[in-house]
């Protein structure tokens, strides 16, 4: 440390000098470049405030033209019928089967076999057409109907010898039991 | 998280780019140029400034040091000689001694010079200046003691210098 203080003060009088005598700006220089510190600040936030007006104009001004042109109202009747279309095609199989099919139905074709499945034992489709009155989506493929353990193997509801899958039967009521 | 400005207070600011610039180009046109090109880059990206990285004069003097390298490059010269206008006969006793100071700051090479300013020019600390030059604090005190014993030697070569170099070399606490 003392040795450090030593050489620092060696040159104190030359330090002292070139910090006093150091080179100052002209009066003019320096008040030219102080009075454009705030003018720059305000013209960027000027300009950053005119590229926002201007895309807000040009956008208002796209948005009309397309609305005069009755762009909004065919661009509204195309993503109606994509949305119906993709409903068909995706929620039409599940939903058809729900309400057109009553339990009524299912257990007169737990009687009468549909041919798809007399001629086909393992419940194979052979006719593609067949494919949506026989949707996946129901319960037939699910052991025990859905209803049972899901470890041990299942061939269909009790008392359906026609093959698998047959068609479950509606289901019941769980059992009340009595409290004791 | 607001920022802060770094050039909240630019009349502070400006003189001590400018001691820096002068200090490495001479006094005259080309340190008035410098500083103010300086200031211009300064206002114009004073958003990029991350007060993490160094106080604002130490920004500054990165952007100083770019512009002087700028201008050194383009003209393949460095003003070695301060303004002729300070060269008169009738020159004021300060003047004179500025003068000779000025003088012996030209003359001494890149490196020193560049110590100096960033010293006592920009007022810089030790610890700022090796932020700047990517150096170790310790190591810009070695070369700033280096840099002031060539100064002095400058000097006492120049016969119109008052600033003679103290024989005892006594130190003062």
């Amino acid at each position: 440390m003392r040795v450090f203080r030593h050489r620092t003060n060696e040159y104190g009088d030359l330090e002292r000098q070139l910090r006093s005598d150091r080179p100052r700006p002209s009066r003019a220089l320096l008040d030219q470049l102080v009075a454009d510190a705030p003018a720059r600040r305000g013209r960027s936030r000027n300009l950053v405030a005119g590229r926002l007006a201007l895309a807000g104009l040009l956008t208002l001004i796209l948005l009309g033209a397309l609305a005069a042109t009755g762009g909004v109202g065919q661009v509204a009747s195309g993503s109606r019928v994509a949305a119906e279309r993709v409903k068909a095609v995706v929620a039409a199989p599940f939903g058809q089967s729900k309400k057109t099919e009553p339990p009524s139905t299912n257990e007169s074709k737990k009687t009468e076999p549909t041919s798809t499945n007399a001629a086909t034992p393992n419940g194979g489709s052979l006719n593609a057409l067949d494919a949506p009155t026989d949707p996946p989506g129901q319960d037939q493929y699910k052991p025990g109907c859905g209803r049972g353990d899901p470890n041990e193997p299942h061939t269909g509801p009790p008392g359906n010898n026609n093959g698998f899958p047959g068609r479950c039967p509606p289901s019941a009521p769980p059992p009340v039991t009595p409290l004791p | 998280m607001a920022r802060r400005d770094p050039l909240a207070r630019p009349e502070r600011l400006i003189p001590l780019v400018y001691a820096y610039v002068a200090y490495r180009l001479g006094s005259g046109p080309d340190a008035d140029d410098v500083t103010s090109e300086t200031m211009e880059h300064a206002y114009r990206y004073r958003e990029r400034y991350d007060p993490a990285k160094g106080e604002p004069m130490a920004w500054l003097i990165g952007i100083a040091r770019n512009c002087v390298a700028d201008l050194v490059a383009s003209r393949e010269r460095v003003v070695d000689e301060p303004a002729p206008e300070s060269a008169t006969e009738e020159m004021e006793e300060e003047a004179m001694r500025r003068l000779s100071l000025t003088r012996a700051v030209a003359r001494l090479d890149e490196r020193e010079r560049e110590l100096i300013a960033l010293r006592y020019g920009a007022d810089l600390t030790a610890r700022q200046i090796a932020g700047v030059l990517g150096l170790r604090p310790n190591a810009v005190e070695v070369a700033l003691h280096r840099a002031l014993g060539r100064l002095r030697a400058e000097l006492e070569r120049d016969p119109t210098s008052e600033l003679r170099p103290s024989t005892s070399g006594a130190v003062r606490f």
